[in-house]
């Protein structure tokens, strides 16, 4: 299966370049100075204190050695401790990361869902009080800071008309669903507890809409890009030679092909959704990933920021692989020159 | 492409980018932020509030004639901070763009001339540099150092070049095959020769355009550090670190976000007129 | 032109057609009172050189140009009786690629690249279904179809043929697809565009002779536009020579070869070369006008080396010179005899 073999090479290379990027890491946080077991124990801790902390740490030992020993702590599923929270980072890591997958994924559902069908209508009725509406849109989305949006989306939805909840992913009176995955909208709907789903959405509404802003308005312009080029392109005439009414051309023969720079381009704000999510987690208090690790950061609490990198690193790949299925199911050009290149 | 026929291009390219609105407005937009960057000192009423100008006697003003932006909880004029926000703001993007975009330009020439080993290893420290989203990777560079406008310039940095790189290494890819270029090899030109007369000449037009649509990221990037306190630090009038501050203290002391968040509007949709009314002058084909 | 009745009726008569643009530096008048009829039966070429108006005149007949704020069409295009400029989008739209339909130019671009051929062609047969009253087909039927139109195009192997990629076939393949396509529905006309253009010199000759021969076998009327002489000599039973918009000559294919009578005719059979002509191409100076500032009169006089004061001033009329033929020139060579030469 010609899938499964991509995904093989694909994760290969992935994993290199993830140690790549854990040697980075580990180098510079290792390297520069300030000694973490001294940061962990706080100012006031004694000498042996802090020799002692070190030396449970592995400090003392030569760099190598300590990469070493992190590297394969990390295949047996141990990211080592985490100063603040006294645990193990991976477990810090099980706890926070699905609150940002669940964030970050609506906002990709919404800039998705609206802003190809915005491109592609704009391209449609170039010009028209839609299309300049949205050049508009996309243009000022695109120089709002990400914080500043959230900053005013949760004015707006959270003291200007209060529907919106300010802060957190649950209300107080609501008592969370059963854990399975992590992902409360899922949860929820697993354990068929609607209460749950609903106010879990509804708290989800105000920061994944301050993270899709941004976005919505490069994937519209994309879209619109993308949909004008086809719409010029000789199949798309020839199809309306045939008789192919234009609403059936607008909805399949004109948008799948116009799909494929666009889900290229998503894949790219798929990324710096990532980065934003940073901005929001902080503003909105979401108990994400991105908000441990920046007070990680904050704490020169380096094994977290070295577990959240990797996470990230995953998440990336795997968000990047999942772009390519799907360009490779767009465009079916890709998929037979693979299947050529593969039988020479 | 030759050299004669790109210096031909700079005379129509400018003729276009003098006629479209849109790149006049946000040049316009760019000045003036330059002006005031520039002459900071001269412009602000009030110079003394951008560093260590304490008056606890007028704290929390709002809007006034004599405060058109009203003062912080020191007494600070805000308008004064923000004029040396846009200050900080272009350093950052200026000092970043500075080291990146040579490092990134050199490097992409190197892999794309040389090929071999070097090409990949180069492409292999790339692709680390982008294997996880740019914000977070600076956040993580930025996790080795205490907190400070300096670090938070090489952070950024470090993540900057690559795309330098990779947009180098595309062009010295497609001009090497070239035919000409081929012929001139063959004719005995030095590789360094080929590399500075004819590949070099290609890549200015988008590393150009590339730098001008960059210069809204990265700053705000730099916002978006200062607003997480990793990048400039208090007292210092960095925009996004004023945002961050001044939203512990809404709705009532609406003034302290809401300026400083346009004037960071102002300057980023700025240079982003700007960038794009030059990439559609330069862009012709 | 004067219109030709054949014995079973007309099934596209143009009357007096004038198109003309408005545009950012005035009004372009590209099409400027033409004429032309497709009897049933009847295969019709319409020959000119590359902006010469051709493709206007076809996508006005499809219905892809259309009287708007910019747009301004007059006179008649008649389609069995019914007048389409000024008929209502919804009905002039029911009839196309069913009634009446189009070969496009380009096989390497005119199929989409991201959907099988089996889904297209599918796709045309059941919305020209839709259009027409009646229960719709199945989807067994409409394969079947499919199929059967395939196999008409002597297509290896149909059933893979459906769940193959455009990417899959070679030009003269996706050449017979789309003429699959364009015959499906079993139309009444067919317009087609420059067939063969973009084909292999050998690969075209064997599409032409595919579709000679599913033309006579179905009977269907045929408009066929190109720029290339040798196509339309081998296809067509009568031709129209158009020039700068305006209709220049009209005659029988064979006989017209022998003896063009307007000068651009001449002119545009000299410029094909032969062998026996050696090395010499004869070609016609200067370009097709300026559609802006078209020039007064016959358009063709300032190329025209016969020309003379009145050809510069007044719109020379048809003349009719025998049966089926007419020319629209002042200088035409009626009045001087000239020797067949050697060819």
């Amino acid at each position: 299966m010609g899938v499964v073999l991509f995904l093989a090479r694909r994760l290969g290379y992935s994993v290199v370049v993830l140690l790549g990027l854990s040697i980075l890491i580990f180098t510079i946080s290792r390297v520069l100075p300030g000694n973490p077991a001294r940061l962990a124990l706080g100012p006031y801790a004694t000498q042996d204190q802090v020799a002692s902390l070190e030396h449970q740490m592995g400090l003392d030992k030569p760099l190598p050695v300590q990469y070493w020993v992190y590297v394969t702590g990390l295949f047996r599923g141990d990211f080592g401790m985490s100063f603040q929270t006294r645990r193990n980072v991976a477990d810090d890591i099980r706890h926070y990361l699905p609150a940002t997958i669940e964030l970050v994924a609506l906002s990709i559902v919404w800039i998705a869902l609206f802003g190809i069908p915005l491109g592609s209508l704009s391209a449609k009725h170039k010009d028209k009080w839609l299309d300049n509406g949205v050049r508009l849109f996309s243009f000022v989305g695109v120089a709002i800071a990400p914080f500043v949006i959230a900053l005013l989306l949760q004015f707006i939805g959270a003291y200007l008309i209060p529907i919106f909840p300010a802060t957190g992913r649950l209300g107080m009176m609501v008592s969370a669903p059963p854990r399975i995955t992590g992902l409360l909208l899922i949860d929820s709907l697993i354990s068929g507890d609607m209460r749950a789903f609903g106010d879990a959405l509804w708290h989800l509404v105000l920061p994944s809409f301050a993270l899709a802003l941004g976005g919505l308005g490069q994937i519209a312009r994309i879209s619109r890009a993308s949909t004008t080029d086809v719409l010029e392109k000789n199949y798309v005439e020839a199809a309306r030679g045939f008789g192919i009414p234009d609403r059936r051309i607008m909805s399949k023969y004109a948008l799948k092909p116009s799909l494929i720079p666009t889900v290229t381009v998503l894949g790219l704000t798929f990324a710096s959704s990532i980065g934003n999510a940073f901005l929001i987690e902080q503003v909105f208090s979401w108990p994400g990933l991105a908000k441990y690790g920046v007070r990680a950061i904050l704490r020169k609490d380096f094994n977290s920021v070295m577990g959240v990198v990797l996470v990230i690193g995953v998440v990336f790949f795997v968000a990047n692989f999942i772009v390519d299925l799907i360009i490779g199911y767009l465009d079916p050009r890709i998929r037979l020159r693979k299947e050529q290149q593969g039988n020479n | 492409m030759k050299r004669d026929v790109l210096r031909e291009r700079f005379g129509r390219n400018w003729y276009r980018f003098r006629r479209n609105p849109i790149s006049l407005i946000g040049t316009g937009m760019v000045m003036l932020v330059l002006l005031l960057a520039l002459f900071a000192p001269f412009v602000a009423p009030h110079p003394e509030s951008a560093g260590r100008g304490v008056d606890l006697s007028s704290s929390f003003l709002p809007p006034s004639s004599a405060h058109w932006f009203g003062t912080d909880e020191v007494g600070r004029d805000v308008l004064s901070r923000v004029i040396f926000g846009y200050r900080i703001s272009l350093y950052l993007a200026v000092v970043v763009l500075v080291i990146s975009v040579p490092l990134g330009v050199f490097l992409g020439l190197l892999a794309g001339y040389l090929g071999g080993w070097v090409e990949t290893l180069i492409m292999r420290i790339t692709d680390v540099f982008l294997s996880i989203p740019a914000l977070a990777m600076a956040l993580a560079i930025c996790a080795a150092f205490t907190p400070s406008i300096d670090k938070a310039m090489l952070a950024v940095s470090c993540v900057w070049w690559t795309w330098y790189c990779r947009l180098v290494y595309g062009i010295a890819l497609s001009v090497k095959n070239e035919e000409f270029v081929q012929a001139s090899y063959l004719l005995g030109a030095s590789r360094l020769r080929i590399l500075v007369r004819d590949i070099l000449p290609n890549c200015i037009s988008p590393v150009i355009v590339k730098m001008s649509l960059d210069m809204g990221i990265v700053m705000l990037f730099g916002a978006g550090l200062s607003f997480l306190g990793l990048g400039v630090q208090p007292p210092k009038p960095g925009l996004g670190t004023m945002i961050s501050y001044g939203s512990q203290y809404l709705p009532e002391k609406w003034w302290l976000t809401v300026f400083p968040s346009f004037a960071l509007f102002f300057l980023i949709l700025g240079f982003n007129l700007f960038g794009d009314g030059l990439r559609d002058a330069l862009e012709d084909s | 032109m004067e219109s030709h009745m054949m014995a079973d009726g007309v099934t596209l008569d143009i009357r007096s057609l004038s198109v003309s643009f408005r545009v950012y530096g005035g009004t372009a008048h590209v099409i400027d009172d033409i004429s032309l009829q497709v009897g049933t039966g009847e295969s019709i070429g319409l020959v000119g050189e590359t902006g010469c108006g051709k493709t206007v005149t076809v996508k006005t007949i499809m219905g892809m140009v259309r009287r708007s704020s910019s747009t301004d069409i007059a006179g008649q295009i008649l389609f069995r009786g019914t007048d389409l400029v000024p008929l209502e989008h919804r009905k002039l739209f029911s009839r196309i690629g069913r009634e009446l339909s189009m070969i496009p130019q380009d096989p390497m671009t005119s199929l989409n690249p991201v959907f099988t051929i089996g889904t297209q062609l599918k796709d045309v047969i059941r919305y020209a279904d839709r259009k027409q009253s009646g229960p719709n087909l199945t989807r067994r039927q409409i394969r079947e179809r499919a199929l059967e139109a395939l196999s008409e195009v002597r297509l290896p192997n149909p059933e893979r043929m459906l769940t193959s990629y455009p990417l899959q076939l070679s030009g003269g393949m996706r050449q017979r697809v789309l003429i699959a396509m364009a015959l499906v529905n079993k139309p009444a006309l067919l317009i087609a565009d420059e067939p063969g253009t973009a084909l292999d010199v050998t690969i075209q000759k064997q599409v032409l002779g595919l579709m000679s021969n599913l033309i006579s076998q179905s009977g269907v009327s045929v408009l066929m536009i190109s720029h290339n002489l040798g196509v339309i000599h081998e296809m067509t039973d009568r031709l129209y020579i158009m020039y700068a918009g305006q209709m220049a000559e009209t005659a029988p294919t064979r006989a017209f070869f022998s003896r063009p009578r307007h000068p651009y005719s001449r002119g545009l059979r000299d410029s094909v070369p032969t062998i026996s002509d050696g090395a010499a191409i004869a070609g016609i100076t200067g370009t097709v006008p300026d559609y802006l500032a078209a020039p007064a009169g016959c358009r063709f006089h300032p190329r025209c080396k016969d020309a003379d004061e009145r050809c510069a001033v007044e719109r020379p009329p048809e003349v009719r010179m025998e049966q089926a033929w007419n020319v629209r020139c002042f200088r035409h060579v009626c009045s001087r005899t000239r020797p067949p030469e050697a060819r």
